[in-house]
């Protein structure tokens, strides 16, 4: 039996970007939807629960705003969470904490985590696709005073002796870790191939339970940690659309890559 | 005030690059006192001449834990404004632990930075790079800084090096396997060369794969290169049923701009090669070469050649 | 003169028919006979009757009179089965042969049983008598004739992949013998009882007669006798063993099946709608088919209608490019199922492999050809929902479809903000209306998802656009539609689709409108048919139909060009809907069409139906190939399309081989003349 506690994030589709007719981004229109790698979380969750038993909860932390529609948002996303096969699912929701950063949210969850029970796996994303902090697991990890090990790209449970073999994916080499649990792991999008959940299996989900905490509830204060973020603005999104015309086939290429280095694109040796 | 900057880098290279951002504030008029922490000796000599005061080398230490418990013990004794790092896995992991520890907010990747009076005002990417999020810090945080962003400072005096002791970890390295370069994985590259129907038959293919090379890009493709005439494997489709790519850069090289492969690219920037003027993929590209790709590729390569090497 | 005399001759010297004659001690063995053989039958029957009604299905007896004609028009009159020229031509021969045979016989037993017996009088007499004769004997000729056919199409495989097992050649020639060798007991009579003989009345019996008459001298009583007996039982054995054999095909395919039919449109009847899906979800139960219980009396009986006639398997554009679907085949192979009473087995994947589920693209070929009126498309379909809403052995393509349409409403995962964006753009630069809740419009053009996000469809919508503003229709366009659901109904999720009929009913609802006007027959089709289904009706137009009343009223000024094009026949648009002159007649205004083989009802497929658009079955050649190869070889380098996946379908072809794929839309929007009063 292995309970497992998965973090998720309801977070900005960078595919759906909403902009009004000066430019000006809309994100409080812009839809949410569950952060892939956090998808990925959620899946292996699932599969080590087919594997061994137990349980699996979800927990997210509400950080855009507005509050009441991405309350709704976010419990969309628990119940596909839900429709994906975990059991139980938690949301931290408080107007404190719209445009929380990683410091706050990793309090928030770690305080609806230890609420709910205790768990012999901790598993998030690692990283969320809109944001892309990539702190939450190394956080939480700390503030559970666990072992942590983040960029897992296989998890092998070894339960009678309450460890995992934990295969990290860094960017030139492969690092097999072993740790006792319970621990604290973030996945990368390569561990598995995320199910995608029907309607009807999210309509199904219904009767699984989703509750709410506030900050009060889950009794802890955000601390101040003197940051906030002053704004969001848009990139221009579309692209350029330059044809590069020259008289010679030679003359467009030189053109094209002094463009392309120009836009960081391509490093010249120096 | 001279202000405390802790700059870690796990080898000296990247503790050098990283510090670039140390560098910039001074430029910027901050009066910084760095210190420098890396887990290499290799080439530490040249790493001191980069305006640190002091340089810490952990030695034997690998796992995040081991070196974010060292690196907080010295945030205790130095109390520093900014804890800046590479922006690569293992920094990221190690300060993320060392940020949890002391309550610090912490900043990925940032691409810009500016003081105003007591706060510095960092810049960063979100969005898939589609928008840019300013934040502002009054207090000390941590922040990791993308490989060659911002230029170091180069001085002539030394700095000291101080070796440490390394710490227990809380868990174990079985095995490290250095990466093989190669094989295409076109999901996780960077850059990204893409072929279709342009080509009229698969050896033509490797003036693709030649270009590639000199570009250090992986090879995909369009759905009926992939599924119908097979001249590439299935990975190597690009497509909405096949892989998603998020490059720097796509160059597309006889792909007419199906919506259905153009969907599942996620590029800075989009270079495109086709001798149809009004083949679709020009509206979803930056630059477009109108041209036969025949006369055209080697011409681009070759140049490329002699600018990257 | 002459003939007159000789037919009077011939009068005066006919006799009757002498019934049991040599054999009238072993009459009642043919009642005998006739009992047990009935039982038989009647428990053949029966057995057939317990499969289909298996688990409560009661078989629905309504629309007799409705029934009746469809019995006649398909069963009697063979309506579809002559629609294949060899095959037709083989089978009329044999059944107006066989039927003719049958009612000689019926003929001769009334007489004897009803008219001698109770009224003691005859009416085979006199011309009568000669017709009857004449009737035997070309029917029996027909037959011979048919018979022959058939097993030298059999034995030469001149139908491809024809069937055939030593069954049918078996039964082709138990016929052939209860045929000879009732002339031969005709022509044996005649040697009895009628010695000088026109022959033209009776002419294999006459010629039959005189060689027997050499060979047997007249010891022929004892032979007549024997086989007399043989033809009797050989006959009446081959009666009993209808339902066991494939003879049952003329009871169960050309009677039940036809009389049963469903009498909805085709489309509709292979996509039901689920009114209690809300429940069994609820109870955690499976949408649509997985084993044979969830299939219906109907469906059982067209299992076991199919008369291995192969016209589907060579109509199915998937088994046509090597995919793992034969509708005939499945139709068999669920049969063989049913008769071995595996009611609980799940069908996919234990019997049927789920590829040659998810291989269909929903063409309705097999539901067009089918002689005995089966709709294979149906069954498919109750078994795609089964397999997609069970979550296995479905392709993640689909999966991503569905889950698509749910987050984005769209099967692509477009960002609507930037349809909404390009849709504004696009009105305010051709001064369309974006529809307004309190005006009332004649139509509401609902572009659709490829119109809406594929750039060469959005092409497609601009034209046709542009070309409504010039004919002044009342339109105007929507900000907020979602997909249609048609992908999502034809990938087997109808959760999702009934759903998204709610959602956008209640989006439609809000405005005024006459009707709703489209530019893809999936559309078309969705909104004309599915729809009311779970309750929303709508009167929709595809803009083929539009665009041909406005260029008949003289709406439209057109330059001719002299272009030659050939045009693609939308399976839901020609097949389905059939809709395949009004494109047509928009075509010849503008360039001359040169058509291909497979065209309007017997169109072949694109390939991107069912679901097809969005996932590849990586089997064979591509769908969309073969049928890009069809239109080059009719020598034009322009394919015009009505609908938007065959546009796309067939585009990914066309650079390989040089054609320019172009939909009815843009065609005349580029021949469109700019009026006078525009020119100022």
């Amino acid at each position: 039996m292995v309970d497992t506690a998965v973090m998720v994030k309801a977070s900005l589709d960078a595919n759906m970007i909403r902009v009004d007719s000066s430019g000006r981004l809309l994100i409080e229109e812009m839809p949410l939807a569950i952060s892939e790698y956090d998808r990925n979380a959620v899946e292996e969750a699932i599969r080590i629960k087919e594997k061994f038993g137990g349980k699996v909860a979800v927990f997210s932390v509400v950080t855009w705003g507005p509050l009441t529609k991405r309350v709704n948002d976010t419990e969309s996303v628990l119940r596909e969470a839900l429709a994906m096969g975990a059991d139980e699912a938690y949301m931290v929701v408080d107007e404190k904490l719209i445009n929380a950063n990683p410091l706050q949210t990793a309090i928030a969850l770690t305080a609806a985590i230890k609420k709910t029970g205790n768990y012999d796996l901790y598993l998030a994303g690692e990283a969320s696709m809109d944001v892309i902090s990539a702190q939450i697991a190394a956080r939480v990890g700390v503030l559970l005073d666990l072992p942590t090990i983040t960029f897992a790209r296989a998890i092998e449970l070894d339960m009678a002796n309450k460890k995992a073999k934990v295969l990290r994916d860094l960017e030139d080499s492969l690092q097999w870790i072993e740790t006792s649990l319970p621990a604290v792991i973030s996945v990368t999008g390569e561990i598995n191939k995320a199910r995608l959940p029907m309607l009807l299996q999210i309509r199904r989900a219904f009767s699984k339970p989703l509750k709410k905490f506030t900050l009060n509830e889950l009794g802890i204060q955000l601390p101040d940690a003197g940051h906030f973020r002053e704004s969001i603005r848009l990139l221009t999104i579309s692209r350029k659309n330059i044809i590069i015309e020259a008289g010679t086939l030679d003359e467009a290429a030189e053109k094209l890559i002094s463009k392309l280095v120009e836009d960081g694109v391509i490093k010249p040796k120096m | 005030m001279v202000e405390n900057v802790i700059v870690f880098g796990e080898k000296p290279s990247l503790l050098i690059d990283a510090s670039g951002l140390a560098a910039e504030l001074l430029r910027n008029g901050m009066q910084i006192n760095m210190i420098g922490v890396t887990l290499q000796s290799e080439e530490i000599n040249e790493a001191a001449r980069y305006s640190f005061n002091k340089i810490y080398v952990i030695k034997d230490s690998i796992l995040p834990d081991q070196v974010a418990d060292i690196l907080s013990k010295l945030f205790n004794e130095n109390n520093p404004r900014l804890l800046i790092g590479p922006a690569t896995k293992t920094s990221n992991d190690i300060l993320s632990r060392v940020a949890a520890k002391h309550n610090l907010p912490m900043l990925t990747e940032v691409i810009s930075v500016l003081i105003n009076g007591n706060n510095i005002i960092f810049e960063r990417n979100i969005l898939s790079g589609r928008a840019i999020s300013r934040e502002v810090t009054s207090k000390s945080i941590a922040v990791t800084v993308p490989i060659k962003k911002f230029k170091p400072f180069e001085v002539t005096q030394h700095a000291q090096i101080e070796y440490v002791a390394p710490q227990a970890s809380r868990v174990k390295l079985l095995s490290v396997e250095e990466k093989k370069k190669g094989g295409a994985n076109i999901e996780a590259a960077e850059i990204v060369v893409g072929v279709g129907r342009g080509f009229r038959v698969k050896e033509d293919l490797k003036l693709a794969f030649e270009l590639a090379n000199v570009i250090g890009a992986q090879v995909g493709c369009s759905r009926p290169i992939a599924a119908d005439l097979k001249w590439l494997p299935e990975d190597a489709w690009i497509g909405i049923s096949g892989k998603k790519i998020r490059p720097k850069l796509y160059i597309t090289i006889g792909i007419s701009g199906a919506p259905q492969h153009i969907s599942a690219v996620d590029a800075k920037v989009i270079v495109s090669i086709n001798k149809d003027k009004n083949a679709p993929i020009f509206k979803y590209s930056d630059y477009g070469i109108v041209a036969d790709l025949y006369q055209f590729l080697p011409i681009l390569t070759k140049k490329l050649k002699e600018k990257i090497g | 003169m002459n003939n007159i005399l000789l037919i009077q001759k011939l009068i005066d010297t006919i006799e009757e028919i002498r019934h049991f004659n040599f054999v009238e001690d072993l009459e009642p063995l043919v009642y005998i006979y006739t009992i047990i053989v009935a039982i038989i039958l009647l428990y053949g029957v029966y057995r057939s009757y317990k499969l289909w009604t298996y688990n409560n299905q009661k078989i629905v007896f309504n629309n007799i009179s409705k029934r009746l004609l469809r019995l006649i028009k398909y069963g009697i009159l063979q309506g579809k089965v002559i629609k294949q020229r060899q095959g037709g031509t083989i089978h009329i021969l044999i059944y107006i042969g066989m039927i003719g045979l049958f009612i000689g016989t019926i003929l001769r037993a009334i007489e004897y049983d009803i008219y001698l017996r109770f009224l003691g009088s005859r009416f085979l007499v006199d011309g009568l008598y000669l017709a009857f004769k004449l009737m035997v004997n070309v029917f029996g000729i027909l037959a011979t004739i048919g018979i022959i056919l058939a097993l030298i199409r059999r034995g030469f495989k001149t139908y491809k992949d024809l069937p055939t097992s030593k069954e049918d050649y078996l039964i082709l020639l138990d016929l052939l013998i209860i045929i000879i060798t009732g002339f031969i007991l005709d022509a044996l009579n005649t040697l009895d009882y009628k010695l000088s003989w026109i022959d033209n009345w009776d002419p294999v019996g006459f010629h039959l007669a005189v060689f027997l008459k050499n060979l047997l001298n007249n010891n022929y009583i004892t032979f007549y006798r024997a086989l007399w007996l043989f033809h009797l039982t050989l006959a009446l054995t081959s009666i009993a063993l209808i339902p066991f054999t494939k003879l049952y095909h003329m009871f169960v395919s050309g009677i039940l099946n036809t009389f049963f039919s469903r009498l909805e449109e085709p489309v509709i009847a292979a996509n039901k709608p689920i009114y209690n899906m809300d429940k069994l979800v609820e109870e955690g139960k499976l949408i649509g088919a997985s084993t044979l219980l969830d299939l219906s009396w109907k469906q059982r009986m067209d299992f076991d209608a199919c008369t291995q006639c192969a016209r589907c398997h060579n109509a199915c554009p998937a088994n046509l490019t090597e995919k793992p679907l034969s509708p005939m085949r499945l139709m068999l192979d669920i049969r063989k199922e049913m008769h071995m009473k595996n009611f609980d087995k799940k069908l996919v994947p234990n019997s049927i492999n789920s590829d040659t589920i998810w291989s269909c693209v929903t063409c309705g070929a097999c539901v067009e050809v089918c002689p005995v009126l089966i709709n294979q498309v149906e069954t498919i379909m109750d078994l795609r929902r089964g397999i997609y809403s069970s979550g296995e052995n479905t392709p993640t393509e689909l999966q991503q479809v569905s889950y698509n349409i749910m987050r984005t409403g769209n099967p692509y995962g477009y960002n609507p903000a930037d349809r909404e964006m390009w849709l504004q753009s696009v009105a305010s630069e051709l001064g369309v209306e974006i529809a307004r809740e309190e005006v009332e419009y004649d139509y509401i053009y609902w572009l659709g998802c490829n119109a809406s996000y594929d750039p060469n469809i959005r092409n497609v919508a601009y034209n046709l656009m542009k070309i409504l503003k010039k004919a002044n229709i009342n339109f105007a366009v929507l900000l907020e539609e979602m997909c249609c659901g048609e992908p999502a109904r034809r990938i087997g999720d109808e959760y999702l689709f009934r759903d998204i009929v709610q959602k956008n009913s209640d989006i439609l609802k809000k405005y005024k409108f006459k009707k709703l006007l489209v530019n893809c027959p999936h559309g078309y089709n969705n909104f004309k048919h599915e729809y009311a289904q779970y309750g929303f009706k709508i009167e929709v137009e595809h803009h083929t139909m539009l665009l041909q009343r406005l260029i008949k009223e003289n709406k439209l000024d057109i330059n001719k060009t002299h272009d030659v094009v050939t045009y693609h026949d939308p399976c839901y648009l020609a097949r389905w809907n059939d809709v395949y002159d009004e494109p047509r007649y928009i075509i010849k205004n503008v360039a001359e069409i040169k058509e291909m083989d497979r065209i309007k009802r017997n169109t072949f497929c694109c390939g991107g139906g069912g679901g097809h658009a969005f996932f590849d079955i990586k089997k064979g050649e591509r769908i969309s190939k073969a049928r890009m190869k069809e239109a080059v070889s009719t020598g034009t380098n322009k394919v015009v399309v009505a609908c938007p996946f065959c546009n796309i379908m067939l585009r990914s072809e066309a650079s390989e081989f040089n054609m320019e794929v172009m939909d009815i839309a843009e065609l005349l929007g580029n021949s469109i003349r700019e009026t006078k009063k525009e020119e100022k």
